[in-house]
């Protein structure tokens, strides 16, 4: 079935057609939601909210548009919201980050068994403190990097998602890695 | 070093390929002659590989389980669109809470401190819709102190912050180094918020400055006079529809704060431009009406999509 035919079932309730339509997505935006939330649960129950959203407003979709850049700029939406009602609520998210990143890196270095020890160690840490760096970042500069260094994105599929023209993205782009970067420093004998 | 820090700025777009022509053949010509860019390249160089090597974490276990039970729970797509999910009265209930707001701001500008207690006591009414669909705003109304130190909460942060810049509002086109918002916060109190008798002598600067918790700066504002307690700049209210885009524009606006939660206030002399931003969104803007208009310097919009 095609991607707009399983639109069209989906809007009529077609719930095994919608989870056929959501297949592809899913896991990306379970990672956006990751990243640029910092822990699994809120991942969890914000990009179940996305995909409800996704769901309940499927008629408002469009159908000669981007199914998938519909989705992504919900889910991108979706985060930053959670983050800024998180920081009315003045909630802590970062503390369980690593935490929550455990068992994620632990699963990845186990794939990894022919690795050296010591280099495993080592990347462990390097990704520990990506993971902090970017959780550090502004909530516009998280969501560049998540979408562009971590889902491997275009910056025509950035203007798209987030509405911004290609020169803004790039712009912000820039400014979002001099950020990062900067909160790297102190840890620049990892990289 | 200040010429080393420029050509730094490059190197992300340099690694990425999307440098222009020029700018890269000047970096590549400084890389060749300052190790100290080079290092800086090759740093940023892994950082941007570590990056790309962060793993794509799997699913939950629960996910679809989960995602299913909740979809069924809804059954069919509604035929609508998400901006008929707002609240049936979301409109009515955003009057209320802008009238609130406004009459707050009025009472706040023109009573004698003294009056303001039993003023608030009349606010303290808010209606049970409001109450019902909007707790947050109805509970800041509700709990608005019938001391005079808390009438003026809102306008208080109205005041202060544009302090924090070295130029008065009605010298609009000077204000550059307001700081941002980056989340809605409730504005706190403090004596640092205590405007000096020399900043007060300035329209901008009149606004709102009543409250702030202190009992010097309550002695201030009865001192002062009415003129001084003007609210200056524009208060708008955003509803929790109106999109990350639209309010990412709105933050950028020169000296656009938050004053509370949904509530933003901009210097008036930027007026023109947040119509004109807006009229690129989606959003209509809802003038509260002329009556809005609670002094020459203040407004009250709301955000609707």
């Amino acid at each position: 079935m095609t991607e707009k035919e399983l639109v069209r079932q989906s809007k009529a309730g077609n719930l095994d057609c919608f989870e056929e339509l959501i297949c592809a997505h899913q896991q990306k935006v379970y990672n956006i939601a990751l990243r640029m939330l910092g822990n699994e649960q809120d991942a969890f129950d914000v990009s179940q909210e996305v995909f409800i959203k996704v769901y309940k407003n499927l008629n408002g979709f469009q159908e000669n548009a981007s199914f998938s850049t519909w989705v992504y700029r919900i889910a991108t939406n979706t985060c930053l919201d959670f983050l800024r009602k998180a920081k009315e609520r003045k909630k802590d998210i970062s503390m369980d980050a690593q935490i929550a990143f455990d068992d994620g890196e632990a699963s990845f270095q186990l794939e990894d068994t022919s690795a050296d020890i010591e280099e495993a160690i080592l990347r462990k840490e390097r990704m520990q403190v990506l993971y902090r760096a970017i959780d550090q970042l502004r909530d516009e500069h998280k969501k560049m990097i998540v979408l562009r260094e971590l889902q491997g994105m275009s910056y025509q599929e950035i203007a798209e998602i987030t509405g911004m023209n290609l020169g803004t993205v790039k712009s912000k782009m820039n400014r979002a890695r001099l950020a990062l970067k900067n909160a790297l420093e102190k840890h620049r004998e990892l990289f | 070093m200040h010429e080393c820090e420029k050509f730094q700025n490059l190197i992300p777009e340099y690694i990425d390929g999307t440098i222009s022509k020029a700018d890269e053949v000047r970096l590549t010509e400084h890389l060749e002659e300052c190790p100290h860019c080079q290092k800086e390249l090759e740093f940023t160089r892994n950082v941007m590989k570590s990056l790309k090597e962060i793993p794509s974490a799997p699913l939950p276990e629960q996910f679809h389980a989960e995602l299913r039970r909740k979809l069924e729970i809804i059954g069919t797509p509604s035929k609508k669109t998400l901006l008929h999910y707002l609240p049936k009265y979301s409109f009515a209930v955003s009057a209320v809470a802008a009238f609130a707001l406004m009459v707050m701001a009025y009472h706040g500008n023109w009573k004698p401190a003294e009056q303001q207690p039993s003023d608030v006591e009349s606010l303290k009414t808010v209606s049970p819709v409001m109450q019902e669909t909007q707790p947050d705003i109805a509970k800041d109304i509700v709990n608005t102190s019938p001391s005079s130190d808390h009438i003026f909460a809102a306008n208080e942060t109205q005041t202060v912050k544009p302090q924090q810049t070295s130029a008065p509002s009605n010298n609009s086109g000077k204000i550059s180094q307001t700081t941002k918002p980056k989340s809605p916060v409730a504005p706190s109190s403090g004596n640092q918020k205590v405007a000096s008798p020399s900043q007060n002598q300035t329209p901008s600067s009149g606004g709102g400055s009543g409250g702030g918790g202190s009992a010097s700066h309550v002695t201030h504002q009865e001192t002062n006079g009415a003129t001084q307690r003007k609210t200056q700049g524009v208060i708008f209210v955003v509803h929790s529809t109106v999109s990350q885009k639209t309010l990412d524009l709105l933050y950028d606006l020169p000296t656009c704060q938050a004053v509370d939660a949904n509530y933003y206030q901009l210097s008036r002399s930027y007026q023109n431009k947040l119509i004109e931003l807006l009229k690129e969104c989606e959003y209509s803007i809802h003038f509260a009406s002329e009556a809005s208009r609670v002094d020459d310097s203040a407004i009250i919009i709301e955000l609707i999509s």
